[in-house]
């Protein structure tokens, strides 16, 4: 729009003084060489406009050498008339005082003759230097400190700056001045050189045409361009930033956090000390990027620019569920250097994680005569310490090859108690079981984990081998006491049983693993390559469990319970080998491949001196295929197969009686089971339309699936055993479509079903169930940079569930989700936030409680100071006083409802201070 | 090979005295290179950006080609380089394709931008261009320099040799009283040389390629772009301006 009024403007100027200047003038004139006295045809007479050069008209001479304007403005000009090797004849052309012209004549003379005089000159003021590129080192030339690189130059044998700027170097005028191979200010280096300050440059490289340097940065440069290139120095910028922030309700909830980040150049020294009751994760991402040592190692930047972070759901320390209370401290030390061909990295973490909370639990079991209800109410509290040092170490080799590798070394010391109050109602209304349970744990864990990655291109273009291994090394020690007590009753309510249990557990397991895998890929032909590959896998898994019991009451634990008690030592070897073949055109990519290998496992078990082996051979087919019909379209089709291995705990369990209400006993006939992986997906995306649309599916079905059989006894006690069954599928969709409704705000639509049948034994009856849902999600969105930003998004989801032993008792439930977020901009840089969460289920007859949870949080901020240094914050936290975490799950002929306490409402005032000096933390990706 | 055609070239414009110096039809191959790494750049630098400098070159190459004679000229990707990698939306298209009729002066431009592609037909655009009296040496032609803005407020450079008598030059770029041999737009760090002229009659076919796709003029292709990125912030510009070359 702008460039339209731009272009409008200028033609309404033009029509103005046209209206006013008429366009009756005329030029004319004949264009002769001077020595020769040819008449020149095909010169360019150009006019410009006095005042800023600008090109108005021109034309080219004909056969005679004759050029001629007609209907132009009468005003002044300046006539430029140009000749191949002929120097330029300019003169100022008044058509305003005579606005028809005929200059006659025009004589132009060759630029030979012009030039001799200066070439002359030059060739007597240069020092000439021989060699293909010079390199000057900035350093060795004083200049002062406030010198520009004109300056720099200006002192450098072989280099003359002259009064406008230009350059010569050795002899001949320079064309270009790069800035770190870059051309961008190439029309003029005059402006280079005068803005750019000496003391940014590292190095001035002279190199002309043909070379080395010229070929190898890849700058072409014409034929005759003299080239500088300024190197500049790495960034040696040295400074700090920071923040320190506190926050309380003036009663029970504060926190607090400090940090510092201390720079020169790419040297990076950072600490931070945060205390909090409010939540697990005091530290943000952008804190953790800037202070911790930052997500770097969990995070892989896929092949379309797409972000992977891997690392199986975070750290232990950072999420969970109850009323926390943290305490955490970090040390950082990074640098780079040589170009950024070393990296490392190097921090120190400390943690404490206190928890206490409380959770509930429902349970409905059907059985095919009946069905009874679980309930237990835990409460728990622990705390966790743990102190870890990581060194991350990165070096590029050289441009084909890097290499990566990382050591952590950490020590958790855990203590926590638990106390567990269960009882189990049959469908009568009538107590079968009660329990009262406490158990204490006391542990120290020691781990010392290591990786490595090397890559290696080779010449031939697609040939690439590289390696990756790992390894960890982790001790486990812990011991604890379990007291409990469990009463069973029969079908009349009459205590028919009691067990008493005061026992000292000791536990203590030493884990080794290593795992590597070599990778080689080659180029077979035009846009087709395979990948070869070699995984290894090496378990070691040391665990002697014994329990203690009092040797008379109140006496000491000594008697050791030998069925309790059991010492293993475990081993597995796994080997694969696989290939991969990929076809990449233009409108689809295909690929192919297998995996096939053998797994090991050995179990010795120490207290009995058995020693059993296992052996299983995986395959691992894999195919998939990706259309790209037109830009921003992708189809995508995949397909796996995996085997999965039966666990020798699955075969031979090791008997606990941590929780004697489930108790779990070995298979030793349980097969490997195959699993069949289908995934398709179909992206549209429309920039310029403003609409999208995703679907994607998937579907899997497995043959002998490893499920369970499970006895419920009369005394409600379940006793499970894995099995291998036939006929297990899941499957499931996702889509979302959405489109601009008004400008800058979109809507998004999707519809997700999912389907699954899954078969387990109850009981000794085959017990299939299937559980459909259909979700229907709604959202709508509105961002804009200056004044207000919300979305809000509305989940229902329809659950349906039955049972093949007990097809009167379907579960039937709708349940809801709701996120929303609005974020208000005031005036004197206020700032208004407010969400929502809202989960609601439908009540059952089982699950009747109340489980609806609205969380709203609401926030203002203030900032005040020029870069917004100080904030103030006033919040209020779940202002209806309802959270709690509430999932309902359905699984075989089991339902449950789990309530977990969290943190409720609160308010809370913050202050905030940046500061910071010739920097600023990074914000964002 | 460059060399080989300067030499004939040379040979021509001896044998044929001042007459043949001048070149009428042919053929211009075009290096552009463009600085990717500066769409990366900014305010905001976090772990994925640092990343994404990592794995992605910081300048690119494509060779582009121009066919020419009196009428018409003919700009187009010469081929795909399988060796670039590039960011969303780098990837120029095989497809697009631009011919300027420098006789009617019209312009008709096949470019594709984002998942539409438009036919751009509308007059030749008129730049103001400032001319300077600096020159420059490419592919052995003496270029002079001349510059203007488009979109308002972004400066473009080019060089033109007045040698070539065709008015044409890269991308939609014409107007000055020569071919165009060289062009820099700073802000998009984006430059263009020519690396060989050849002196190469077109074929009738190779000056009238089809073209297709969603009819547009200048100020509509700018108002639906403008539209679609309104809330974009800063990378709208470089995709307008990228898209308006």
């Amino acid at each position: 729009m702008k460039k339209l009024t731009a272009i409008l403007l200028v033609l309404g100027l033009f029509s103005i003084t046209n209206t006013f200047a008429q366009n009756n003038a005329s030029l004319k004139g004949t264009v002769v060489d001077t020595t020769n006295k040819v008449n020149l045809q095909h010169a360019v007479v150009s006019l410009l406009r006095p005042k800023d050069s600008v090109l108005v008209k021109f034309v080219r001479t004909d056969q005679q050498g004759q050029f001629n304007f007609g209907n132009l403005a009468a005003s002044k000009y300046i006539m430029i008339i140009s000749y191949p090797d002929y120097a330029d004849f300019v003169d100022d052309i008044d058509l305003y005082a005579q606005p028809q012209k005929a200059l006659g004549n025009i004589y132009v003379t060759t630029k030979a003759h012009l030039l001799e005089e200066v070439i002359v000159k030059q060739r007597l003021s240069a020092i000439r230097m021989k060699g293909d590129t010079m390199v000057y080192r900035a350093d060795s030339f004083y200049v002062g400190p406030n010198a520009n690189v004109q300056d720099l130059l200006k002192r450098m044998p072989g280099i003359q700056v002259n009064s406008k700027g230009e350059i010569t170097a050795q002899g001949q005028k320079v064309e270009k001045v790069l800035v770190d191979g870059e051309e961008f200010f190439s029309d003029d280096p005059a402006v280079v050189t005068q803005n750019l300050r000496a003391d940014a440059v590292e190095n001035v490289q002279v190199f002309d045409k043909k070379s080395d340097q010229a070929v190898f940065t890849g700058i072409d440069d014409g034929q005759t361009a003299k080239t500088i290139n300024l190197q500049l120095k790495e960034d040696k910028k040295k400074g700090f930033f920071g923040k320190v922030e506190a926050g309380s309700d003036f009663d029970r909830y504060r926190y607090g956090k400090a940090m510092v980040n201390a720079f020169k150049g790419k040297r990076k020294i950072a600490a931070f000390l945060t205390n909090d009751n409010t939540k697990f994760e005091s530290l943000n991402w952008n804190e953790r990027n800037n202070y911790g040592s930052g997500m770097g190692d969990n995070m892989q930047i896929m092949e379309d620019g797409g972000i992977m972070i891997s690392g199986g759901g975070g750290d232990e320390f950072a999420y969970g569920q109850g009323l926390p209370t943290s305490t955490t401290g970090g040390l950082l030390f990074s640098n780079k250097w040589n170009q950024d061909k070393h990296n490392i990295n190097n921090s120190y973490q400390y943690n404490n994680l206190n928890v206490k909370g409380r959770t509930q639990t429902t349970t409905q079991t059907l059985l095919p005569d009946t069905t009874f209800i679980n309930s237990q109410d835990q409460n728990f509290v622990s705390d966790r310490r743990r102190n870890r040092i990581t060194s991350k170490y990165d070096l590029r080799i050289d441009s084909t090859s890097t290499l990566k590798m990382s050591l952590t070394g950490s020590i958790v010391t855990n203590r926590n108690a638990n106390s567990f109050l269960g009882k189990a109602i049959s469908e009568e209304g009538q107590i079968i079981n009660q329990s009262d349970r406490t158990t204490t744990n006391d542990g120290e864990d020691r781990n010392l984990l290591g990786s490595l990655q090397w890559q290696k291109r080779l010449k031939k273009k697609g040939r690439t081998l590289s390696f990756s291994g790992d390894f960890s090394v982790m001790n486990k020690k812990n011991d604890g006491y379990l007291i409990a007590k469990n009463d069973f009753y029969d079908k009349t309510g009459a205590l028919v049983r009691q067990d008493n249990l005061d026992q000292f557990k000791t536990n203590n397991e030493a884990l080794s693993t290593i795992n590597g895998r070599l990778a080689y890929t080659e180029p077979l032909w035009k846009n087709t390559f395979m990948e070869l590959n070699y995984r290894f896998a090496f378990n070691r898994n040391d665990a002697e469990r014994n329990t203690l019991e009092r040797t008379t009451p109140g006496g000491k634990y000594e008697n050791v319970i030998d069925t309790l008690s059991n010492h293993f030592i475990y081993n597995s070897n796994n080997h694969m080998g696989g290939f991969t073949i990929r076809l990449n055109e233009k409108k689809f990519n295909l690929y192919g491949g297998a995996s096939l290998g053998s797994v090991k496992f050995n179990l010795d078990d120490i207290n009995k001196g058995n020693n059993r082996n296992i052996s299983f051979t995986n395959f691992l087919p894999t195919a998939g295929i990706t259309f790209l019909p037109k830009k921003q379209r992708r189809i995508n089709l995949n397909y796996n197969g995996s085997t999965r291995n039966p666990t020798l705990q699955q075969i031979q369990p090791f008997i606990d009686n941590i929780d004697p209400l489930n108790i779990t006993i070995g298979n030793p006939n349980l097969k490997q089971e195959f699993r069949h992986n289908f995934n398709a997906s179909f992206s549209d995306y429309k920039v310029l339309k403003s609409r999208n649309i995703y679907l994607s599916a998937n579907f899997s079905t497995t043959n002998n699936a490893i499920t369970n059989a499970n006895f419920i006894d009369t005394l409600g006690r379940r006793i499970n055993q894995a099995i291998n069954v036939n006929g297990n599928y899941n499957g499931s969709m996702w889509s979302s479509y959405g489109l601009e409704i008004f400008p800058s705000y979109n809507l998004n639509f999707g519809l997700s079903p999912s389907i699954s049948r899954f078969v387990n034994v109850v009981n000794g009856q085959e017990n299939v169930s299937k559980n459909n849902s259909l979700g229907i999600n709604l959202g709508i969105n509105h961002w804009s940079e200056k004044k207000f930003n919300f979305y809000i998004s509305f989940d229902a989801r329809y659950n349906h569930s039955s049972s093949s032993i007990r097809p009167n008792a379907t579960t039937k439930y709708w349940s809801y989700s709701s996120w929303a977020d609005l974020t208000l901009k005031l005036p004197a840089k206020f700032v208004f936030n407010t969400s929502s969460q809202i989960t609601l289920y439908q009540k059952t007859s089982v699950f009747a409680g109340n489980s609806d949870v609205y969380l709203i949080n609401s926030s203002l901020t203030k900032t005040l100071g020029k870069s917004n240094q100080i904030e103030m914050k006033l919040a209020i936290n779940d202002i209806f006083n309802q959270n709690q975490n509430i999932r309902r799950n359905i699984s075989t002929n089991f339902i449950t409802e789990t309530i977990q306490q969290n943190i409720q409402r609160f308010w809370m005032f913050t202050l905030a201070y940046n500061f910071s000096k010739n920097g600023k933390p990074t914000n964002g990706f | 090979m460059k060399n080989i055609f300067i030499l004939l070239f040379m040979l021509a414009a001896t044998t044929c005295f001042s007459q043949a110096r001048f070149i009428s039809a042919g053929r211009v191959e075009f290096e552009r290179k463009y600085n990717q790494h500066s769409q990366l750049e900014g305010e905001n630098e976090g772990p994925w950006i640092a990343e994404m400098k990592k794995m992605y070159p910081k300048m690119l190459t494509d060779h582009f080609e121009l066919r020419f004679n009196n009428e018409r000229s003919v700009y187009r990707l010469l081929k795909e380089n399988p060796d670039n990698k590039y960011l969303w939306m780098g990837k120029p298209s095989e497809s697009d394709v631009t011919i300027k009729d420098m006789t009617k002066g019209t312009i008709s431009m096949q470019r594709d931008v984002f998942e539409q592609t438009y036919l751009v037909q509308d007059s030749l655009r008129q730049l103001e261009w400032r001319i300077t009296d600096e020159t420059r040496t490419i592919a052995g032609f003496e270029c002079k320099k001349a510059v203007t803005k488009i979109c308002d407020s972004v400066y473009v450079v080019a060089f033109y040799t007045d040698q070539i008598m065709v008015n044409s030059g890269p991308e939609s770029f014409s107007g000055l009283p020569g071919m165009i041999l060289g062009l820099a737009v700073p802000r998009l760090h984006t430059t263009w040389f020519a690396t060989k002229v050849e002196l190469v009659d077109p074929t009738p076919a190779q000056l009238t390629p089809s073209q297709k796709g969603k009819k547009a003029s200048w100020t509509q292709l700018s108002s639906d772009l403008n539209k679609a990125m309104k809330d974009w912030g800063k990378e709208a510009a470089r995709i307008l301006w990228t898209s308006m070359l």
